[in-house]
C-alpha cells in the first residue's frame, strides 16, 4: 500500500552501467510487470528498490520519501529473490513465521497466518521440512509465502513462477493476482516471460540494457510494440523489409519484396510515401488462406514443427524473408508442400526502418 | 553402493599409512606401558596434585586460547568472506604470514615485544602506567598471546570458508524481512557458520593442547603444559612410562572435551550442513 518512485536512477559497476536513467512511478496498489533479456538489470533495479545496493545517481521515493539512505530492515519491502534465498536451518514453519515473529506478533495469530499462507501455496502438511528436503517448486512457493505473509507496502518478485510446471504456474498466476488485488499490493513482478507479464500485470515495463524501452499496459504492449526490437522480444515472429507505397486515410499499402500489402492507415502515421519500413507479424496471427485475396502470399514449406495445438511453419518465397507462421489444427494442404498465408491487415505493425 | 566402495578405495592408501604407521605403534605403546606396570602411572598423575593441576592449566591455556582466537577471527573472517575490497588480499597474507615463519622464530619474537626490557615495557614505562616492568614473558599470559598468534589463521580461514558459501541473499531475505543487522547476525549468519567455528574451534583447541614449542619459549621453566611435561619425563626424568602415560592422558581429555563440544553443536550443524536426509 505505497507510491513507488523511481526518479533518473542510474547504477554502475565500475565502468559498467546495469541501470541507466530509469524514471517509474508505480501507483498504490498497481501491478507492474519488469520484462526484458538477461542482464537488462531488472535484478539490480529490485535490488535498488529493497535497498540492498544504493544507487550511483538518482532516487527512490516511497509515498514521496526518499529512500536512498534508508536501510532495507526499515522499508517495508519484501522481496521474493530469484534463487529464493531460504533459511536453509529453518524448517517451512519458521521460514515463513521469521518476519512475523520480528513483528512480535502474538504466537496464535503466526501460525494461523502461516497456516493460511501454506494453504493458499498448496503446500499444507510439508511445514516441518527443510528447505533442502522439498523439490525446487516447493521451494520457490515456500520463498513467495514468507514474502508475502508479512503484508509489506511494496512486493518485490523476481521471477517467482519461472521453476514450476505449467498448470500449477497458472494456479500460482491466479493466486498471486489475487493477494495482490485483495490486499492493494504494490508490486513489481519481473519475468523472462511475455504471457505472464501480460497477465498478470495492470501495466508493463520493457527494458534492455539498462534502459525503459516501453511502458503500457499488457494489451498496448503485448500488440503495439513500440519498436521492431519489443515486437521480436514480444513474441513476433516474422519481420520484412518494404517500403511505403500509398498512403491515405483510409487506407494504405507497403511494398515488401516486390508483394504489395494492405495496413492500417494509423500504422502509417510517422511515415511518408516511399520511406523504407519493416513490417512485423506474429506468428499466430498468420493464417492459412484458400485462395488468393487481400494480403495472401503464395510459398513453400521449408520446415514445420509440431507445437501441440499448433504448428509452427518455416514458409520460404513469399518474400526475400522466410515467414513463420504458426498455424492451428494445421492440415496439410496444396502439392509439394505449397502453401498460401493470409497477412490479415489489422494484425501487421509497420516501423520506420 | 558402488560409488560408497570407489569413495572407500581413494581413501585407503591414506587409511594404510595411518594404521601401519599412527595406529598400531601408539596401540604397542600403550601395551607397554599398561604391561609393565598396569594402570600405576595413570592413576598416580590423578592422585598427584602436581600433575593435575598440569592438566587443568593445559585445559583452561587451550580453552581460553580458542575463546579468544574466535573472538578476534570471526569479525575477521566475516569482512574477509564478504568484502569487495582490495584490502582483502592484502589482508590475506598478514593473516597467513605466521604460517611463513617457523614457530621457533616467532616465539623469540614475541620474547623480545614481551620481556623485562620489551617493546611492550617500554610503551608502559614511557606512559607512566607502571613503574615497575609487568612481568609479561615466563607467565600463562604470554603463552596464549604466543598461540593466539599463531592458531588465529587456522580459525580465520576456516570461518571464512564457511561464511563465503552462505548466499547473500539469504541475509538480504532477512533484512528485508525486517531483522536489523544484529537480529540477521544473530538468528541467520551466526547458526549458519556453526560448521566453520566447529571446524575452526576443533582445530584450534587441539593445536594448543598439543602445542610444545609456545608454552616452552614463552612459558619460561615454571609453566608447564601436557606436551612439555611428556618431553621433562623423557628427556629429564627418563620415566618413559610416566611420560606415555601423560601422552594418553593429554589424548582423551581432548577426545572427551571435543565429544562435549560436538554434541553441543550438533543439532546445528546438522540442520546446516547435513546430507540430503540429515
Ligand atoms: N555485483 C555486480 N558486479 C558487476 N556487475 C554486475 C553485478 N550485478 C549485476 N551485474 C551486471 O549488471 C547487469 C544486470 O544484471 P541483473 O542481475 O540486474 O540482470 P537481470 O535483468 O536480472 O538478468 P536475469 O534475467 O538473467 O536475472 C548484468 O550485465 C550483470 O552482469
Ligand atoms: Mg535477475
Amino acid at each position: 500500500m505505497a507510491v513507488l518512485e523511481l526518479t533518473n536512477i542510474t547504477k554502475k559497476f565500475g565502468d559498467f552501467t546495469a541501470v541507466k536513467n530509469m524514471n517509474l512511478t508505480v501507483a498504490d496498489g498497481e501491478m507492474v510487470a519488469l520484462l526484458g533479456g538477461s542482464g537488462c538489470g531488472k535484478t539490480t533495479t529490485l535490488r535498488m528498490i529493497a535497498g540492498f545496493t544504493e544507487p550511483y545517481a538518482g532516487e527512490v521515493k516511497i509515498d514521496g520519501r526518499v529512500m536512498n539512505k534508508i536501510p532495507p530492515y526499515k522499508r517495508n519491502v519484501s522481496i521474493f529473490f530469484q534463487n529464493y534465498a531460504l533459511f536453509p536451518h529453518m524448517t517451512v514453519f519458521e521460514n515463513v513465521a521469521f518476519g512475523l515473529k520480528l513483528q512480535k506478533l502474538p504466537k496464535d495469530e503466526i501460525r494461523s497466518r502461516v497456516e493460511k499462507i501454506l494453504t493458499m501455496v498448496k503446500l499444507t502438511g510439508l511445514d516441518k521440512r527443510y528447505p533442502r528436503e522439498l523439490s525446487g517448486g516447493q521451494q520457490q512457493r515456500v520463498a513467495l509465502a514468507r514474502a508475502l505473509v508479512t503484508r509489506p507496502s511494496i512486493l518485490l518478485l523476481d521471477e517467482p513462477l519461472s521453476n514450476l510446471d505449467a498448470k500449477l504456474r497458472v494456479e500460482m498466476q491466479v493466486e498471486i493476482k489475487r493477494i495482490q488485488k485483495e490486499t492493494g499490493l504494490t508490486t513489481i513482478i519481473v519475468t523472462h516471460d511475455q504471457e505472464e507479464a501480460v497477465s498478470l500485470a495492470d501495466r508493463v515495463i520493457v527494458m534492455n540494457e539498462g534502459e525503459i524501452l516501453q511502458v503500457g499496459g499488457p494489451k498496448e504492449v503485448f500488440d503495439y510494440p513500440a519498436t521492431p526490437f519489443i515486437a521480436d522480444f514480444m513474441g513476433f515472429s516474422t519481420f520484412l523489409h518494404g517500403t511505403v507505397e500509398e498512403k491515405g486515410a483510409d487506407g494504405g499499402r507497403i511494398v515488401c519484396s516486390g508483394v504489395s500489402l494492405a495496413v492500417e492507415p494509423a500504422e502509417l502515421k510517422t511515415l511518408e510515401k516511399g520511406d523504407a519500413c519493416i513490417a512485423a507479424i506474429r506468428a499466430e496471427n498468420m493464417e492459412v488462406a484458400e485462395g488468393f485475396g487481400q494480403n495472401v502470399v503464395g510459398g513453400h514449406i521449408r520446415s514445420l514443427t509440431y507445437k501441440g495445438q499448433r504448428t509452427r511453419l518455416e514458409v520460404e518465397g513469399c518474400f526475400a524473408e522466410d515467414i513463420y507462421p504458426a498455424i492451428h489444427d494445421y492440415e496439410k494442404t496444396g502439392e509439394d508442400g505449397q502453401i498460401l498465408i493470409r497477412l490479415p491487415k489489422e494484425k501487421i505493425r509497420v516501423y520506420k526502418a | 553402493m558402488n560409488r560408497n566402495r570407489s569413495a572407500f578405495l581413494l581413501a585407503l592408501p591414506t587409511l594404510v599409512a595411518l594404521i601401519v604407521l599412527f595406529i598400531v605403534p601408539m596401540g604397542y605403546i600403550f601395551y607397554e606401558t599398561i604391561a609393565e606396570n598396569g594402570w600405576t602411572d595413570f592413576v598416580n598423575f590423578f592422585q598427584d596434585e602436581f600433575y593435575r593441576g598440569i592438566l587443568i592449566t593445559t585445559v583452561r591455556v587451550s580453552l581460553i586460547t580458542t575463546l579468544i582466537t574466535f573472538l578476534l577471527g570471526y569479525p575477521t573472517a566475516y569482512f574477509m568472506a564478504r568484502t569487495k575490497s582490495k584490502l582483502k588480499n592484502v589482508l590475506m597474507i598478514v593473516i597467513l604470514f605466521p604460517f611463513l615463519v617457523s614457530a621457533v622464530v616467532r616465539s623469540y619474537g614475541w620474547m623480545v615485544i614481551l620481556g623485562k626490557q620489551g617493546l611492550v615495557n617500554q610503551f608502559v614505562q614511557f606512559l607512566h602506567i607502571s613503574e615497575e616492568p609487568l612481568k609479561i614473558l615466563y607467565t600463562e599470559t604470554a603463552v596464549i598471546i604466543g598461540m593466539v598468534h599463531l592458531l588465529l589463521p587456522y580459525m580465520i580461514l576456516s570461518v571464512a570458508g564457511v561464511i563465503q558459501n552462505i548466499d547473500p541473499n539469504i541475509e538480504y531475505s532477512a533484512y528485508s524481512l525486517g531483522a536489523n543487522p544484529a537480529q540477521t547476525f544473530w538468528k541467520v549468519v551466526l547458526p549458519l557458520s556453526t560448521p566453520g567455528i566447529f571446524a575452526g574451534c576443533t582445530l584450534v583447541f587441539i593445536m594448543s593442547m598439543t602445542s610444545y614449542v609456545t608454552p616452552k619459549l614463552l612459558g619460561g621453566s615454571k609453566f608447564r603444559m601436557m606436551s612439555t611435561m611428556v618431553e621433562q619425563e623423557v628427556n629429564v626424568n627418563f620415566n618413559w612410562h610416566r611420560a606415555s602415560a601423560i601422552s594418553y592422558i593429554l589424548l582423551f581429555a581432548i577426545l572427551v572435551i571435543l565429544f562435549l563440544l560436538n554434541s553441543a553443536t550438533a543439532g546445528m550443524t546438522k540442520r546446516v550442513g547435513g546430507g540430503k536426509n540429515a
